[in-house]
């Protein structure tokens, strides 16, 4: 829930100094908020996550362009609501293997947080309903399959000995579509089979 | 397909398809609100903070609201949000019945905090013109399907 603005420039104004003013609004409330961090900045991003860190409430958010003694009109964003909008990351990865089988530990990702002091969360808490879809590559034989899980661990069976084995994961929430963002592959080769020495 | 848990009420809708086909539509319903300083579905209302044996009812009501003021009153010319605005009733009647064959077998109780709550909301919609209020609350349309889902 890391919820950060970004516009562009204006079109016509290359070579001239311009700044930018931010405003933030919670739906229902009374009153535009003025964001102090984000007051005649050059930059064309400002992070709102504290300000919309309730993903109960929905937001809208507006900019406008300042330069040498003109003021461009507000551009405003349409309503976000960062329960149904917010990008979820990829959950932790832990690997086990014997000779034909590869055991899967996932950790759901922790929401956002802007003090490392707060206390951390779970994505888990906030959606009961969070899936994990788990990309699985033989890489000796190229082959690639997928598996949608729902609870934390997965164990692969019947895989080759001595193979190495590629996974990847994303999580997600049965919904509206979401950008997901892919974990790191991780890769663990399964062990040799004793059982084949001895032919 | 998901277990809504209404008191001794339980019914099964499937809640992803009708937020999916709301999506669809949120942002063009969404930005002919033009009252975003004012919102009809308040946190203090919401279902899933009311009694569960009073929440049937609480949703009942809703429904009866969006079916009867919101979906009826919602004006465009635009085809395809008029189809799923169409399809989004469909769906609300199919869980209306079901609401209604709880209250059939007087399971969907309708207690004091389900009728206060309701009437709560109701005023907050009659405060605007019933056009708008049509827009803003099948704007909020999201806010009503998280209450359904934390019920779950």
């Amino acid at each position: 829930m890391k919820n950060v603005l970004h516009w562009n420039p204006p079109e016509n104004l290359q070579g001239v100094e311009v700044t930018y003013t931010v405003q933030y609004f919670i739906y229902g409330q009374k009153r535009w908020l003025n964001k102090p961090e984000c007051k005649n900045i050059s930059r064309t991003y400002c992070d709102l996550s504290d300000e919309t860190s309730d993903y109960e409430h929905q937001y809208y958010a507006k900019v406008k362009a300042i330069w040498e003694t003109n003021c461009s009109k507000w551009t405003e964003t349409g309503r976000f609501y960062p329960f149904l909008e917010t990008q979820i990351g990829p959950p932790e990865i832990a690997l086990t293997t014997d000779e034909k089988s590869i055991s899967i530990v996932l950790t759901a990702p922790d929401k956002w947080k802007s003090n490392p002091e707060d206390c951390t969360i779970s994505m888990r808490q906030i959606y009961s309903n969070l899936k994990y879809n788990v990309s699985i590559y033989n890489i000796k034989s190229k082959r690639m399959w997928s598996q949608c899980v729902t609870n934390h661990t997965l164990v692969l069976s019947w895989l080759e000995p001595k193979t190495l084995y590629c996974v990847q994961v994303e999580s997600f929430v049965p919904g509206p579509l979401r950008p997901a963002q892919p974990s790191q592959k991780q890769c663990i080769s399964t062990l040799e089979d004793p059982t084949s020495a001895l032919k | 397909l998901q277990t809504l848990h209404l008191g001794s009420c339980v019914i099964i809708t499937n809640l992803q398809k009708i937020q999916s086909e709301f999506s669809e539509i949120r942002d063009s319903v969404q930005a002919n609100d033009q009252n975003i300083d004012f919102r009809v579905l308040r946190n203090a209302g919401s279902l899933q903070d009311t009694e569960p044996s009073d929440r049937c009812c609480l949703l009942r009501h809703l429904l009866g609201l969006y079916l009867d003021r919101v979906f009826r009153n919602y004006q465009t010319s635009d085809h395809h949000t008029l189809r799923k605005i169409s399809s989004l009733a469909n769906s609300f009647l199919t869980i209306k019945k079901d609401l209604q064959l709880c209250h059939t077998y007087t399971t969907c109780h309708c207690g004091e905090e389900a009728t206060e709550k309701y009437r709560q909301i109701l005023s907050h919609f009659e405060q605007l013109e019933p056009q708008a209020a049509a827009v803003k609350v099948l704007g909020e349309l999201d806010i009503l399907l998280r209450w359904m889902k934390e019920t779950e």
